[in-house]
């Protein structure tokens, strides 16, 4: 059967200098065509600035749902922002789509922090990835138990 | 130049009027995974769940593979869900699988309105944006409520 409905959702980090990072963020779908860039002062991930583009909506109501993302400067990127982000954009005159796109822009801040120590890891031997992810687990303790690879019975928990 | 960027995209294919699958991708820098989500429209239920991992960085992820089956009997309209599916599919197997599921949810709640319309239109059933926004925001739990679009009461009321 043909798909009758498609998402496309895309984010992209750019660190623009020691004190910015920027964040692009996309989704388009069937019905939604949404862009949002944050700009995040480090090292407290604070959003200094948002900004929201619609060029589609499935619904004339939801057309000035960009002017949303004003309410997100000021905000930390860090513990809660689930519930800050739907506070300040959801519910019942918000969008759950502008929601989303900013929790991935979000997410993909943290995960960008991640992906130095991760690419150093898996660029030595099986061996050296092993020890490097013990490193890595004994300093980010948080990082235990957090999913199948860092449960209290894999290898890799060995001795922590 | 970009350090880091992730991509998922999510297809809803409608398999007669009883069942829908949802295929989600994920790609980023560091993983790579499918999954498919079988739901049942009446009913919301998860009937099914199938996943493979592509890309990843330790060789314990695929196993977070077998976990997927404990989304199998979840409801979309459960208000727990997104804790459940973390917890469970995320904490016990993979959060880059919990994430990519709850995706693929999302956006079947934003198809479902779509869809119908669509099949509206297709029979011939012309309604105007703001009474099929109220239909539909009284018609479906999973819709309703949800957002300004489907409020069903209006502001100050």
């Amino acid at each position: 059967m043909a798909v009758e409905f498609m998402r496309n959702k895309w984010v992209e980090v750019v660190r623009e200098s020691q004190k910015t990072l920027r964040v692009q963020g996309h989704i388009r779908d069937t019905v939604t065509s949404l862009t949002m860039g944050l700009e995040v002062r480090l090292p407290d991930l604070e959003i200094v600035s948002a900004d929201a583009k619609l060029e589609r909506v499935p619904y004339a109501v939801c057309e000035d749902v960009d002017r949303l993302m004003r309410k997100a400067r000021g905000v930390r990127i860090g513990p809660g922002l689930r519930k800050i982000g739907t506070g300040i954009m959801g519910g019942l005159s918000g969008c759950p789509v502008v929601v989303n796109l900013f929790m991935e822009c979000c997410n993909a801040v943290i995960l960008s922090f991640t992906l130095p120590q991760l690419e150093r890891i898996l660029k030595g031997s099986e061996e050296e990835r092993v020890d490097g992810f013990r490193q890595m687990l004994k300093t980010n303790p948080r990082l235990q138990r957090s999913c199948v690879a860092f449960a209290d019975d894999s290898p890799l928990m060995k001795g922590l | 130049m970009v350090s880091f960027s992730r991509s998922m995209l999510v297809g809803v294919e409608k398999m007669g009027d009883e069942r829908v699958v949802l295929h989600g991708i994920l790609e980023d820098n560091l993983y790579a995974m499918e999954v498919d989500v079988e739901v049942t429209p009446p009913g919301y239920e998860i009937v099914a769940i199938s996943g493979r991992m592509k890309r990843y960085t330790t060789s314990e992820c695929p196993q977070a593979t077998g976990v997927l089956k404990k989304a199998v009997g979840m409801k979309l309209n459960d208000p727990g869900l997104a804790s459940r599916i973390n917890k469970e599919i995320g904490r016990q197997g993979c959060r880059h699988y919990a994430e990519l599921i709850l995706e693929c949810i999302d956006t079947f709640v934003a198809a479902e309105p779509a869809m119908a319309r669509k099949a509206l239109q297709g029979s011939g059933v012309e309604m105007a944006e703001e009474a099929f926004r109220e239909h539909w925001a009284g018609r479906c739990s999973l819709s309703s409520d949800r957002c300004r679009a489907y409020r069903q009461q209006a502001p100050g009321k």
